[in-house]
């Protein structure tokens, strides 16, 4: 930690010290209360760094208290993902271990419901003997761990369940990119990285950087914007990217398949693509051409709402600007797991940027290496046992990489009675991954629910124990890395709560209680130092210090005009039998989405969500910083386009009830002419259930309220937008 | 706009204090004898005023936490029309409290009375100019805020000063019709000046309304939700034609039986009347300029 | 002497409102305090539409109307521009907020004083940018000496043809590109 005293504001704390001596009536109060740039001139600030935890980007930064407490967070120059910045999100939930909802004890729940707070002791003895008799009557596969990966998080929960000798480990994936995972697991194996440093023309698919955030790729992408770089932006709704792009693609939601289909179509019929790239870089085109062969822009059209001239004018754009143009890879809402159709639709992204010929071009598409961190070996990390069962659901979702795997097929298995014993670190499907009602009732039917976190989420609620963690500023966690840069998160302030742990003694712990200590006899130091064995010594020492540091890695590729695709024969496989495993077709084709809003039905919508700046996914809600600018700005109204509003006699603040074959929900309308017709938009974030997180109560709805509990049958993901719902004006 | 309902009621009573301070000097000189009359004019001058301070010291949340804060308003800006307006009511204050001593004490032989009987000509030019200044003030304050174009107008100030005035002269004769009614009747000239003072500000708030009509939007918006928005009723209803119409048609009735006939004997329950409804006319002026006033925008949207 | 001055551009602004939160913790400020509002404007029919978030803050300006109408001096300017508010002598009347043409002023209730965005004084002494420039996502935002013609903020000002708001109404020290 570096320490440092802040120089304070010299006139007027000599002004207040001068009168300070007089004496009056509420003097000390104000002294007290005012500004501390004023008042605390000495106020002793020390500085040492971590990783945010408010979302998956785990941005660098670093932590700034002020005589021992929390003062502010600032983003790390050199963390890839914030590059100096940090979203609201992330200055707003640093202050969540000062939050009065704070689980402060291990809690267990009685029958009537209702939660008592019990020892650690107890809680671990009783979690231990439930875990030990599902495993002698169903065997460890009746276990599973879900989690949102963070770096401690997904080390512990991962070999807490393979030290049993379970694959049940999985994450948010089925309810955020699952479908794209899946797409890429068998084209070209993982995602690449996007050159928008040199492109000419991006399509954004569903995605917008300055709605769902990572900061660095905002802060890049604004400055190549006024470099020159054109964006085309496909979303039902003009989102807070979208003011950046030259053309909006207002596109009817769950048809982005036809979109890309049809853009295929003209590149292959018009001879755009690029011949040498087929050629050399991929195999089965000429079947992928004949099966693009009847999706023209007109046809399209039909399904998208989008004029079949545009269709073909953006394809023929990309085509010119072609390699240094590409659809970006996208993340959740069009192709991540919101439809029937998401897996296809991604297929059909990573194929048409094939055809543009983009990847390892500059300009364009490619990969690299990252840091490759050291091996846990050695008397303190035991080998795990061989794993006794397939993970869950594999049988059933064969092209799932099972790195993710389906979390929601677990909620089946409980019903089913294949799952017995579940666990959640930092995940809050219950609210998250279908409809509450759904999947809590799934959860009341399992022998043991155990859920980490440090809040009282809407799946604590469905919890038999609930164990507190620390929230991470308060903890040291294992390394992580992005790219190039590896970090480890450090301890910013004491702990606050006495009675809660972090997350690394948590495991350790209940492995010992569950019978399985002897996989854990190691501290989270043991594996840092570990992990970064392999590094020179002035990066182990820069980042046990600091943080976060560079680490030289052999092949940080850069486009030079090779893809290095990561998968085995360096080729994309335009048509593969592989496919046929998981119920698609050899080669891409259309596919309808599940529901469809029939718009002669004037109150019927397709109800869509987005991320909004201030908030993640449903954690967020109840922290002041953040939920006040919900209040302040009514962030928390539904969307609804106004010719659409009109006919159905709602104006702007109107109360509206939406209700679907799932649910019926209070909303407060948005009108606005920023949203395709056949929609209805939300913000995700709302709708909070627990009765314990006070601060976002009765805001907005949450936007799986609506959501069937059903499963993409190709990769298992949620399919968060297929459902169909009906809206009318509330009376006042 | 941030000011509320205790700005207005300042506002409003530190014009009507100038205002009754002002009557009772007129008074004074020009119907000698009626000295209940004076005196009651002066005890509602510095009571509406005292009150009047304290709002304002209650709305500023500041002042309450740290008093002392309240030093500096007298190292105030040169440019502060509020620091101006303080020493103005500290002047108009002192003023008003020496000459109320006076009138409660002028029967009485000690050396105090003597002495201010002394200067007591002085007195009343400081005691009215001030009090015109704080009149004037009252509008001023509001006038130097640019973004508002209800209130940054050439009109404004002259307006809040001869509403002030009006008020003012209202209350001196509507609180001595109470307890001295017979001091109250018959001063026939005082009434004229008012119906002036009525006409005037009639006049001048009808001009004030157009040139702020025909300015920008935030002006427009302003005129339009008084004249046929959201206080129509208030401002038709009560500060025109409650405060300012039937007042003045009232009064120009009597003044002109009074032109035929000098002996006429006047009717209190129409004094009552015609001053009650100016005095809540004078409040309604206030806080519908307050309340109506829309900033300026300069986002272009 | 320095001169200090910011620069936002609104077709980079995603309107994340990071600018908002860094600046309270920053400043130590409750959820409901903020030095920076956000406006939002919505142009056109549907397809055809476009949107502009335009964030406000103190816009320090050289004929600050704030600094005029405070009765106690307790708004003052200081010699690099920077517009302030010392508490001290702040008695709460609110006159500056009035006269703000840019709505730029908040109510501090714990102390009853008023607030506003002081162009992170505290930082800018000890050389580093204000915290809602560090923090911004989209690099909307410029900070920088307004006295130095090659000075950064200078240079995007040229650039871009970069404009004070409300003209030159207040002679500000913050530009928009719009
Ligand atoms: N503020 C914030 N940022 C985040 C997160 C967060 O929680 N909050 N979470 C992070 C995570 S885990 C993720 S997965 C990413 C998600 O990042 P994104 O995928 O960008 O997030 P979304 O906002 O879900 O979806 C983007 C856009 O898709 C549009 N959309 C909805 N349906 C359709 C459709 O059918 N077709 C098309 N073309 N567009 C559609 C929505 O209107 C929305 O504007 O964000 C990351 N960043
Ligand atoms: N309603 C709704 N559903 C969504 C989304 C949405 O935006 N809204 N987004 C979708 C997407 S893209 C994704 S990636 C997934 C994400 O799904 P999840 O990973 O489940 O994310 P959250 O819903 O934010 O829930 C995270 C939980 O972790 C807890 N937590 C926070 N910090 C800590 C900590 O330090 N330790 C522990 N133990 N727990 C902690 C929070 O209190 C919260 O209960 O959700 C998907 N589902
Ligand atoms: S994007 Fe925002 S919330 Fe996510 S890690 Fe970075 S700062 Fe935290
Ligand atoms: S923007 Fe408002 S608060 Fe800031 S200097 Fe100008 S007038 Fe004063
Ligand atoms: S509120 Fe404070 S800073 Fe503002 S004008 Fe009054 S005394 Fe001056
Ligand atoms: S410059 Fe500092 S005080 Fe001003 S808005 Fe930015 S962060 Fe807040
Ligand atoms: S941080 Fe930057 S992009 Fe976000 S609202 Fe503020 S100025 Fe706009
Ligand atoms: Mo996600």
């Amino acid at each position: 930690m570096t320490k440092l005293t802040r120089r304070g504001f010299l006139k007027a704390s000599t002004a207040t010290a001068a009168v300070a001596t007089l004496g009056t009536l509420s003097y000390q109060d104000w002294q007290k209360q005012a500004y501390a740039s004023e008042g605390e001139a000495d106020a002793e600030v020390q500085i040492s760094s971590s990783t945010c935890n408010a979302c998956s980007n785990k941005c660098g930064l670093e932590v700034f208290t002020k005589n021992g407490k929390l003062w502010k967070i600032k983003g790390s120059n050199i963390h890839p993902n914030s590059l100096g910045t940090l979203c609201a999100r992330g200055h707003g939930f640093a202050t969540n271990a000062y939050n009065d909802a704070r689980l402060t004890s291990p809690l267990k729940k009685n029958e009537d419901g209702t939660f008592s707070e019990i020892s650690w002791e107890q809680a671990y003895q009783e979690i231990g003997e439930k875990v030990k008799k599902i495993i002698a009557e169903d065997g460890p596969q009746a276990l599973a761990i879900t989690q949102d990966p963070r770096p401690s998080g997904k080390f512990y929960s991962k070999r807490f369940m393979n030290a049993f000798g379970s694959q049940n480990v999985y994450t948010h994936h089925a309810a955020c990119n699952l479908s794209k995972l899946t797409a890429y697991a068998h084209t070209i194996k993982k995602e690449p990285k996007c050159d928008f440093n040199n492109a000419d023309a991006v399509m954004f698919i569903g995605r917008s950087f300055g709605d769902g955030i990572k900061p660095s790729a905002m802060k890049n992408l604004a400055n190549n914007v006024k470099r020159g770089l054109h964006i085309i932006m496909v979303d039902p709704r003009f989102n807070a990217t979208a003011h950046m792009a030259k053309d909006w693609l207002a596109i009817r939601p769950g048809t982005d398949l036809a979109l890309i289909l049809a853009m295929s179509n003209v590149l292959v019929t018009e001879e755009l693509y690029d011949k040498d790239f087929i050629e050399n870089y991929t195999t089965g085109f000429d079947e992928f051409a004949e099966a693009v062969k009847d999706y023209t822009p007109e046809w399209a059209a039909e399904i998208t709402t989008l004029p079949a001239s545009k269709i073909k004018e953006v394809a023929e754009f990309m085509a010119e600007k072609a390699p240094k143009a590409f659809i970006e890879p996208s993340w959740r809402a069009a192709f991540g797991c919101s439809y029937y159709n998401s897996t296809e639709t991604a297929r059909a992204t990573i194929l048409f940027n094939a055809l543009l010929g983009c990847y390892g071009k500059k300009g364009g598409m490619y990969y690299g290496d990252g840091v490759k961190f050291g091996k846990l070996e050695g008397p303190k990390f035991k080998k795990l046992p061989e794993p006794v069962a397939p993970q869950y659901g594999s049988d059933r979702f064969p092209l799932t990489p099972t790195g993710s795997g389906s979390s929601v097929v677990v909620a089946e298995g409980i019903e089913k009675g294949d799952i017995k014993g579940l666990f959640y670190y930092q995940s809050n499907p219950v609210i998250g991954y279908t409809n509450a009602e759904d999947f809590g009732k799934r959860l009341d039917m399992a022998d043991l629910v155990v859920v980490i976190d440090v809040q009282m989420s809407e799946t604590a609620m469905h919890a038999h124990y609930v164990l507190p963690d620390t929230t991470y500023i308060e903890r040291m966690e294992v390394p992580s890395s992005t790219g190039t840069v590896a970090d480890v998160r450090l301890q910013g302030i004491p702990k606050v709560h006495e009675n809660t742990r972090p997350v690394d003694q948590i495991f350790t712990e209940l492995a010992e209680a569950c019978g399985i200590g002897e996989y854990f006899t190691f501290t989270v130091q043991d594996v840092i130092d570990a992990q970064i064995a392999p590094f020179p010594d002035e990066v182990k020492e820069k980042l046990l210090k600091e943080g976060i540091a560079k680490v030289p890695v052999e092949n940080p590729k850069k486009p030079d005009g090779d893809p290095h695709f990561p998968n085995d024969d360096n080729k994309i496989h335009f048509a593969d039998d592989v496919w046929l495993e998981g119920g698609l077709g050899r080669n891409i084709q259309w596919i309808e989405p599940k529901y469809m809003p029939n718009p002669d039905n004037i109150d019927e919508f397709r109800l869509i969500a987005g991320k909004q700046s201030i908030h993640s996914h449903t954690m967020t809600t109840n922290i002041p910083h953040l939920i006040q600018i919900t209040k302040d700005y009514d962030l928390d109204r539904v969307w609804i386009n106004t010719k659409r509003a009109e006919a159905l006699g709602i104006k702007e603040g109107d109360k509206i009830e939406i209700s679907s074959e799932v649910s019926t929900t209070p909303a407060i309308a948005h009108v606005t002419e920023r949203l395709h017709p056949d929609c209805i938009w939300t913000a995700s974030h709302y709708g909070t259930k627990s009765p314990y997180l006070t601060e976002g109560a009765g805001l907005g709805i949450s936007s799986m309220d609506h959501t069937p509990f059903h499963m993409e049958p190709f990769s298992g993901s949620n399919m968060s937008q297929e459902n169909l719902v009906h809206v009318k004006k509330m009376e006042a | 706009m941030v000011w509320g309902i205790m700005i207005t009621w300042y506002l409003f009573l530190a014009g009507l204090s100038a205002g009754a301070f002002i009557s009772s000097v007129y008074v004074d000189n020009k119907y000698p004898g009626r000295d209940k009359f004076v005196l009651i004019s002066r005890i509602v001058a510095l009571l509406a005023l005292a009150v009047g301070l304290i709002l304002l010291i209650a709305d500023a949340e500041g002042a309450l936490h740290n008093p002392l804060s309240l030093f500096f308003l007298l190292h105030g800006t040169r440019t502060s029309v509020m620091s101006w307006g303080v020493i103005l009511l500290i002047i108009a204050g002192i003023v008003q409290f020496i000459m109320l001593v006076y009138s409660l004490f002028k029967s009485k032989q000690n050396k105090l009375i003597d002495i201010i009987a002394k200067i007591k000509k002085p007195l009343e030019i400081v005691g009215v100019i001030s009090c015109l200044g704080v009149g004037a003030y009252t509008g001023l304050l509001i006038g130097v805020v640019k973004t508002a174009p209800l209130w940054n107008n050439a009109i404004l100030p002259t307006l809040f000063l001869v509403s002030a005035l009006s008020s003012g002269i209202a209350a001196s004769q509507f609180f001595s019709a109470i307890f001295v009614s017979n001091e109250a009747k018959g001063l026939w000239s005082l009434k004229k000046d008012h119906l002036v003072l009525l006409i005037v500000e009639m006049l001048l708030l009808f001009f004030m309304l157009f040139i702020v009509n025909s300015g920008n939007a935030a002006g427009v918006e302003s005129v339009q939700s008084l004249v046929s928005g959201k206080y129509t009723i208030l401002f038709w209803g009560i500060l025109v034609i409650g405060g300012l119409l039937v007042p003045a048609i009232i009064e120009a009735i009597e003044i002109r039986h009074v032109n035929h006939d000098p002996h006429l004997n006047p009717n209190l329950i129409l004094l009552f009347v015609v001053e009650g409804l100016v005095i809540l006319g004078g409040f309604m002026l206030r806080y519908l300029v307050i309340e109506a006033a829309v900033p300026l925008n300069f986002l272009g949207f | 002497m320095a001169r200090y001055g910011m620069l936002l551009d609104t077709g980079k602004c995603v309107g994340c409102y990071a600018c908002r939160v860094a600046c309270q913790m920053q400043n130590e400020l409750p959820p409901g305090e903020s030095y920076i509002k956000f406006y939002e404007n919505e142009t056109g029919v549907f397809p055809n539409v476009n949107h502009e978030i335009v964030p406000v803050q103190c816009q320090h300006c050289e004929d600050a109307p704030c600094v005029s109408v405070c009765p106690t001096t307790a708004s003052y300017i200081r010699e690099d521009g920077i517009v302030m508010v010392d508490h001290f002598k702040c008695i709460g009347c609110k006159y500056c907020m009035e006269a703000c043409p840019y709505d730029a002023r908040e109510i501090h209730h714990a102390t009853g004083t008023i607030d506003k965005c002081v162009f992170c004084q505290s930082l800018v002494e000890q050389g580093e940018d204000p915290a809602c420039v560090t923090t911004c996502i989209a690099d909307a935002r410029v900070f920088g000496d307004l006295d130095d013609p090659n000075s950064h903020i200078n240079q995007v000002i040229a650039e871009q043809n970069a404009q004070h708001i409300a003209g030159d109404l207040t002679k500000s020290n913050f530009y928009y590109v719009r």
